[in-house]
């Protein structure tokens, strides 16, 4: 009968009710609750608002996963230690002895192994033909990484230490992938913060675009209606990749993971030959691993390193990066205008923030209000896939002077 | 605070920099590959127009030696005269069609000609 009674105990007492129960009070109890409204909330801005589900809805629910007492999926001290301990090594062999089903899964994330993979899915699936044909545009993906150095000083001005600000300031670059890859190597504990500013802001692209747009540019500015491209030969299609993987490698080597990813993804497709290939990395491979990506991503998210108010810096910081990105690429559009006497609409510069396609159809948005017959859409693209290799190129600059601090 | 500032300022003047000369010099080789590429560019400049007029030529898929332009597009050329051909035949699928070969008409055909011709396409 005592065994009955101290099994039913037992059990009762490892439920997350009572868990739940017992741990109010404590602060990690109490976080754990608001945890957990936290992902219902990014839940609900995932399906009823469409922000960036493919990647908001797993990091909710693994954030749910990860924060219910007792269930154990995540052991986040295997990845960052308790307390603060700067120097803190990870065991490897104690994370494939004692960890769980997500913290096997994170792996993919701490070695940096998802985001390079994910990057080749994306090649596959970018065309960069619309680059190819007006080469100056990709200057405007350079500039509209502006954000990410101006979110990194305010990052260092509100007392963050210069790893964590780089990470901050990748945000900037409008790129899950390369924000994810740099933050989990300058400041792991920052991650699940990071990961979702980069991905609310660019579901929020259309919004905090085009008052900036409309705010630096004239009316006149706005409706100038750009030329045709040129047709791109497929000889020119299939020798980008190889050379900007070349130039990107010799120049910056920390950036080759991505871009050298990106590009081989991208001759996957337009070499015609690897069909097959070029439809796994951009369908099964791409999803499988941002299901992954995702769920572990989300699953950081422990109340202890969430609830800070560092997390609410991080947000107001994203805000400003993609700001000043987008200012320093319209910026930069009025210079090219200037300069080839009015061929070039400003609006254009705007899509150098990545996040494509998003940024190209906002800059196609806006110079449509002003004139119903100007289509800025394939001149937008230009700028934007030179963002994604801007923002990689950036990352791989913090990477390496991270070297030195 | 200042030192660690003066650092900061440093990664941005160093790291925008970088980012500048990066895709600077890749702007620089694009337009050389352009050049490269130009002179050939012009000969599938002038095909494309064409295209269009292409279009009512091949009535049916069959096989027929003809010079076949060579441009870079071919496919897509091929892919486009494919879905009209199968579009004027009505009921039937791309697959079931196979563009052997294809031909330019001759621009010099009647005004007259070429109006019923429009007309019967359509």
């Amino acid at each position: 009968m005592e065994l009955f009674i101290n099994g039913i105990t037992g059990f009762l007492q490892s439920t997350g009710i009572y868990r739940i129960a017992s741990a109010i009070g404590e602060y990690v109890g109490w976080g754990s609750i608001v945890m957990m409204g936290v992902a219902c909330v990014l839940m609900y801005l995932a399906i009823g608002r469409k922000f960036e589900p493919l990647l908001l809805l797993p990091i909710a629910f693994g954030m749910l996963l990860a924060n219910f007492p007792g269930a154990n999926v995540m052991h986040n001290e295997l990845f960052v230690g308790t307390g603060n301990d700067p120097n803190f090594q990870i065991d490897y062999l104690k994370v494939l002895q004692e960890g769980g089903l997500l913290d096997i899964l994170y792996l993919g994330v701490k070695l940096g192994v998802y985001p390079p993979i994910i990057f080749i899915g994306i090649g596959a699936m970018t065309d960069f033909s619309p680059l190819i044909a007006n080469p100056k545009s990709i200057l405007l993906g350079a500039a509209a990484q502006l954000g990410v150095f101006i979110a990194f000083f305010g990052a260092l001005l509100l007392g963050f230490n210069i790893l964590q600000a780089m990470s901050i300031g990748i945000i900037g670059g409008a790129d899950g992938p390369t924000a994810i890859l740099v933050t989990k190597t300058l400041a792991p504990s920052l991650l699940p913060a990071i990961a979702i500013a980069a991905y609310s802001y660019m579901a929020l692209v259309p919004i905090i675009q085009p008052p900036i747009m409309k705010l630096l540019t004239t009316k006149k500015e706005r409706s100038i209606v750009m030329g045709q491209l040129r047709p791109v030969k497929k000889i020119e299609r299939l020798v980008f990749p190889i050379v900007v993987t070349i130039v990107v490698a010799l120049i910056v080597p920390d950036a080759v993971p991505l871009v050298g990813s990106l590009m081989l993804g991208n001759l996957l497709k337009e070499s015609g030959v690897t069909e097959r290939l070029s439809k796994t990395v951009q369908n099964g491979l791409i999803n499988t691993i941002t299901v992954f990506l995702g769920v572990t991503v989300g699953a950081t998210a422990s109340a202890e390193q969430f609830l800070q108010p560092q997390t609410l810096f991080i947000i107001f910081l994203g805000l400003i990066a993609f700001s000043f990105s987008t200012a320093g690429g319209v910026l930069f559009g009025k210079l090219m205008c200037v300069v080839t006497r009015g061929k070039v609409n400003p609006l254009i510069g705007s899509a150098g923030v990545s996040a494509v396609p998003m940024a190209a159809r906002v800059s196609q948005v806006v110079g449509q209000k002003e004139n119903p017959n100007n289509y800025l859409l394939m001149h937008a693209m230009g700028p934007n896939v030179a963002g994604v290799i801007g923002s990689a190129v950036a990352a791989g600059v913090f990477l390496a002077m991270a070297k030195f601090f | 605070m200042a030192e660690l500032l003066f650092n900061g300022l440093i990664v941005c003047v160093i790291g925008l920099g970088t980012v500048f000369v990066v895709l600077g010099l890749l702007w620089g080789i694009l337009e050389i590959s352009k050049r490269i590429f130009a002179s050939s560019t012009k000969e599938v400049a002038a095909p494309q127009p064409a295209a269009p007029k292409a279009v009512p030529q091949p009535a049916a898929p069959a096989p027929k030696a003809a010079p076949v332009a060579d441009g870079m597009d071919e496919d897509e050329l091929v892919a486009v005269l494919t879905a009209a051909v199968a579009a004027s035949l009505g009921h039937t699928s791309t697959y079931h069609l196979n563009i052997k070969s294809y031909r330019q008409v001759a621009g010099n055909t009647p005004v007259w000609n070429r109006a019923a011709r429009t007309e019967n396409v359509r």
